[in-house]
């Protein structure tokens, strides 16, 4: 069944394991040059840094939703996509560890929790409704998986 | 209630979503011409191979319900050649969206207590492991479909 054991087994393959569905995000990264994350792909894509920074961001929210019952962004805010200068004013250790944080800080969250919470509800700012962890933890999952195949592709144009 | 849940997530994926990822297969694909859907960048696979390459396991698991068996092999699962006319490529997205719902039917109409049963057979893990991993597997893929299709319409200078 789905449980949260297996929510954070899933999340924890994908950030740094063995994922069914091929590399890492940590494995993927470590093939990269520091020198290459601010680059675009082309000049409409977004950079792996701000890639990652844009999955920190959810992960954050999905932290605040779990602790408060609320969020506090949606997919307007200027924080879901940052310009390239911000981005580059935080420096990509600083983006990466954020990113590292979100994800332990995500796992905390959720020990501790029996099942039963899957099936409580929060307010979701961006869809303006009440909805289920389950869906929260569902989308979550789904959103690094949709970004992780998109990395390989950004990872292989850049080397290119 | 779960059986819904998961039908309607597989649904997102493939045909009408936007929570995820703002967009679906059907969302992205269903305005391209078949010249595009072939185009290769790099060496990349197409857009294309993706979505027959997603559908090939769709089209699988809804054949292992139907018949108890499971026939589809992951080293067939990138074996189609480029299409040929845009009917064959119309013809294949008709297929994607209604093998899709097919499945997906099935799934809303399990019991939920069923989703915990094993999966054809107890090595393939249960059921609802492995309609999870259908969807995250599409997800994988429908993010690098969107990524071509930009590059795409930017090397044609449409966007």
């Amino acid at each position: 069944m789905a449980t949260i054991a297996h929510f954070i087994s899933q999340m924890q393959e994908i950030q740094a394991g063995k994922p069914w569905i091929g590399s890492s995000y940590e494995r993927k990264l470590a093939e990269v040059d520091p020198s290459l994350v601010y680059v675009r792909p082309t000049p409409k894509l977004k950079s792996i840094a701000a890639l990652i920074s844009h999955l920190t961001l959810w992960r954050e929210e999905a932290v605040l939703k779990i602790k408060t019952g609320q969020g506090s962004k949606t997919d307007a805010c200027i924080e879901n996509w940052l310009p390239d200068k911000e981005l580059q004013a935080q420096g990509w250790n600083s983006i990466w560890a954020a990113y590292q944080q979100s994800f332990t800080d995500l796992i905390s969250s959720l020990k501790g929790k029996e099942d039963s919470f899957l099936q409580q509800t929060y307010y979701d700012t961006d869809f303006k409704g009440e909805y289920t962890y389950q869906w929260l933890l569902d989308g979550i999952l789904q959103h690094d998986v949709y970004h992780l195949g998109q990395l390989g592709l950004i990872i292989k144009h850049l080397k290119e | 209630m779960k059986s819904k849940e998961l039908a309607d997530r597989l649904r997102e994926v493939i045909l009408n979503g936007t929570w995820v990822a703002n967009t679906n297969f059907k969302d992205q694909i269903q305005d391209m011409d078949f010249q595009g859907a072939n185009r290769s960048l790099a060496g990349r696979n197409s857009i294309g191979l993706l979505s027959q390459h997603i559908h090939y396991y769709i089209a699988g698991v809804l054949k292992a319900f139907q018949t108890g068996q499971l026939t589809i092999r992951d080293k067939f699962s990138f074996d189609f050649p480029p299409f040929e006319s845009q009917q064959q490529w119309k013809d294949f997205q008709e297929s994607f969206w209604k093998d899709t719902e097919a499945l997906a039917q099935i799934i809303q109409a399990m019991p939920d207590a069923d989703l915990g049963e094993a999966f054809i057979d107890p090595k393939y893990g249960h059921m609802q492991r492995n309609i999870d991993g259908l969807i995250e597997h599409s997800y994988y893929h429908l993010g690098q479909v969107a990524l071509l299709k930009k590059m795409i319409a930017q090397q044609n200078g449409v966007d």
